[in-house]
């Protein structure tokens, strides 16, 4: 008997995590064939190359930055640009030209060459807009795969707690930290589910089973089977008086908020979603104002 | 006043078969039926409890306690029956006599063993039935008519939008109900040693094949006169019927988001006690060196009672529920 228990057991953890090690194999498989693209696209030729250089790097016009944050945030940029074959771009800006954050950030990519194309490299930039006073991501080509409303707007949650505190490299190092976290990780349903998601829900299986069984094993002697009905002689019992009567009536009335569209979030309204630029390019991303 | 029926035929000890529903002589095949018989008893006065008593068979010494009622004399097997211990305040009103012999028992048994979800594959088989002994156990049944009046408040709730604006609209409801609900025949064990708990799980019992007690109906078997008398169970008897009838009065106040009692007036009027004996067949049961006790409604075969559990099976059900619960949150985690 306690053999039986004890390969019962056995076979509900291989099986936990068998799935999660399939689920972190299949990450890593996403991100491998990304890589695979982007080294075929890059044997283009120079032009390639080139381009790809200024696509990359941190364009501080607004001075927020010291040479030694600069270089180590640099340092970071690049390693993860070549480590996961993308454009990684930092912009931070006094003067939006009268336009939006997110025609601002969108422009500047088209500028600097990161590609709208989806077989190229993705090309990801971060926009510190103290014009309009607004944080925004916004994802060109390929990189919209890897980055839906919900990512960007975790990643700009991060973000926010930094700059509300005046830290810019942290807010800088947050975005790099948003790359590291899903740059090349495909946002399909079946990736979602990480490791964790399915050890929670073993856990709560395992709970219910236990809960279950129990109550089965308790119960298993027998039990009352008698109710108030039972007994009951229905044929002289009645019913002498019956009141329903009405007293007051109360109206309670409560204003719904209509909801916003865009990333949203707290801190106030966001843009971005999937729109096309007046370049004409497709662009993603989402914003938070600070 | 000690009593044993004799076979007019043969003069073998005769019995009550509980399928022919007669007294029975296993010898010559003999069987007559049950008649009124209280005047064969009338004088019958219970003697006292330290007076031995001696079988009317063969003479030897009972050492049965004081309040056996029916019994077999340990010497000669000789079915006796007390009939002193039965008379007066004692007399029972009512018998329900068994519907399951031996034979009909024990498969019922076998059947309950069977489908033990949780019993090791041994207990299931059976084999090992140690004692499968009748015994009728005294009861006391009441009739009690209760009035009831309950009054509370009620509300009814009903949300809508029109725009931009939620409403919240609650109507207050003033709501009494009185009356009059009756219960019959709500039983209770006289027995001390019988764990309450217990029999009330062996209920229900149906009280049509109710007949009025004779002697000859406890021949054979095993029954104990009732520790309690009807005023002391009374008070538990009034608690169970209050909380039947509160739960029907309430029951009838629907149509309400909520409902809350505010007030509620119970009185009882009409009480009636009945004392009788209801069959039980009593069951031992051998498992790897442990003995098992399980009780059977005479009557319907309600089985009750621990079996042995098999850790194996409770793993087995505990990893398949988990499995399938498991299962069941992947794809809904997929599909969110």
């Amino acid at each position: 008997m306690k053999k039986v228990l004890h390969f019962l057991m056995v076979l509900l953890m291989v099986m936990g995590l068998g799935m999660a090690s399939g689920m972190t194999a299949f990450q890593a498989e996403a991100a491998e064939t990304s890589g695979e693209t982007a080294l075929a696209a890059n044997q283009d030729g120079d032009k390639g190359a080139d381009a790809k250089k200024a696509a990359s790097g941190i364009y501080d016009e607004a001075n927020l930055l010291s040479e030694d944050e600069e270089a180590s945030l640099m340092t970071q940029l690049e390693k993860y640009s070549s480590k996961y074959s993308a454009d990684i771009a930092i912009v931070t800006t006094n003067d939006a030209g009268g336009m939006s954050s997110q025609a601002y950030a969108d422009a500047y990519a088209e500028k600097i060459g990161q590609s709208m194309s989806g077989d190229e490299y993705p090309g990801i930039l971060f926009l510190i807009d103290m014009d309009n006073r607004q944080i925004y991501m916004a994802t060109q080509g390929r990189a919209m795969n890897y980055y839906d409303d919900y990512r960007i707007s975790k990643v700009l949650d991060n973000c926010y707690n930094h700059i509300t505190d005046g830290d810019y490299k942290g807010t800088c190092e947050a975005f790099l930290k948003g790359v590291r976290d899903y740059m090349g990780r495909s946002t399909s349903k079946s990736a979602r589910m990480d490791a964790f998601g399915v050890l929670i829900r073993l856990l709560i299986a395992m709970a219910i089973g236990a809960v279950a069984t129990f109550a089965m094993v308790f119960r298993r002697g027998g039990h009352v089977t008698t109710n108030s009905r039972t007994y009951f002689d229905a044929s002289a019992s009645h019913l002498d008086a019956k009141e329903d009567r009405f007293m007051n009536r109360t109206v309670t009335r409560r204003h719904i908020e209509k909801p916003r569209g865009g990333g949203g979030g707290h801190g106030g309204s966001g843009g971005g979603g999937i729109h096309t630029s007046s370049g004409g390019g497709t662009h993603g991303g989402g914003g938070r104002s600070f | 006043m000690i009593v044993n029926f004799s076979c007019p035929n043969c003069g073998a000890d005769m019995s009550y078969d509980i399928k022919l529903g007669k007294l029975h002589c296993d010898h010559c095949d003999h069987s007559e039926d049950i008649r009124p018989d209280e005047e064969n008893y009338k004088n019958a006065v219970e003697e006292p409890a330290d007076k031995p008593r001696y079988c009317v068979n063969c003479g030897g010494l009972l050492s049965a306690g004081a309040k056996t009622c029916a019994t077999h004399c340990e010497y000669c097997g000789a079915p006796l029956v007390m009939a002193d211990r039965l008379s007066g305040e004692w007399r029972p009103a009512y018998v329900l006599p068994f519907e399951l012999d031996r034979e009909k028992a024990e498969a019922a048994f076998r059947k309950w063993c069977h489908n033990g979800r949780f019993s090791p594959k041994g207990f299931m088989a059976a084999k090992n039935i140690q004692r499968l002994q009748p015994l009728y156990i005294p009861y006391w049944l009441y009739d009690v008519d209760t009035n009831v009046d309950v009054r509370g408040t009620a509300t009814r709730v009903h949300v809508y939008v029109r725009g931009e604006t939620e409403y919240t609209e609650t109507d207050f409801f003033d709501v009494r109900r009185k009356m009059r609900l009756e219960y019959t025949k709500v039983p209770h064990d006289a027995s001390e040693k019988m764990d309450d708990t217990l029999m009330a799980k062996l209920e229900p019992y149906r009280f049509d094949t109710l007949r009025t007690f004779q002697i000859p109906y406890l021949a054979g078997f095993e029954a104990d006169q009732g520790d309690y008398r009807s005023e002391d169970l009374l008070p538990q008897v009034k608690q169970q019927v209050a909380g039947y009838a509160a739960e029907q009065a309430r029951s009838t106040i629907s149509g309400y988001t909520s409902v809350h009692i505010d007030h509620q007036q119970m009185d009882y009027d009409h009480i009636s006690s009945d004392y009788v004996y209801l069959p039980i067949w009593f069951i031992s049961y051998r498992y790897r060196d442990k003995d098992y006790i399980f009780a059977m409604n005479g009557q319907t075969g309600k089985v009750i009672g621990e079996p042995p559990v098999s850790r194996g099976k409770v793993a087995g059900w505990f990893a398949g529920i988990s499995a399938s619960a498991f299962a069941v949150l992947m794809v809904i985690g997929g599909l969110l």
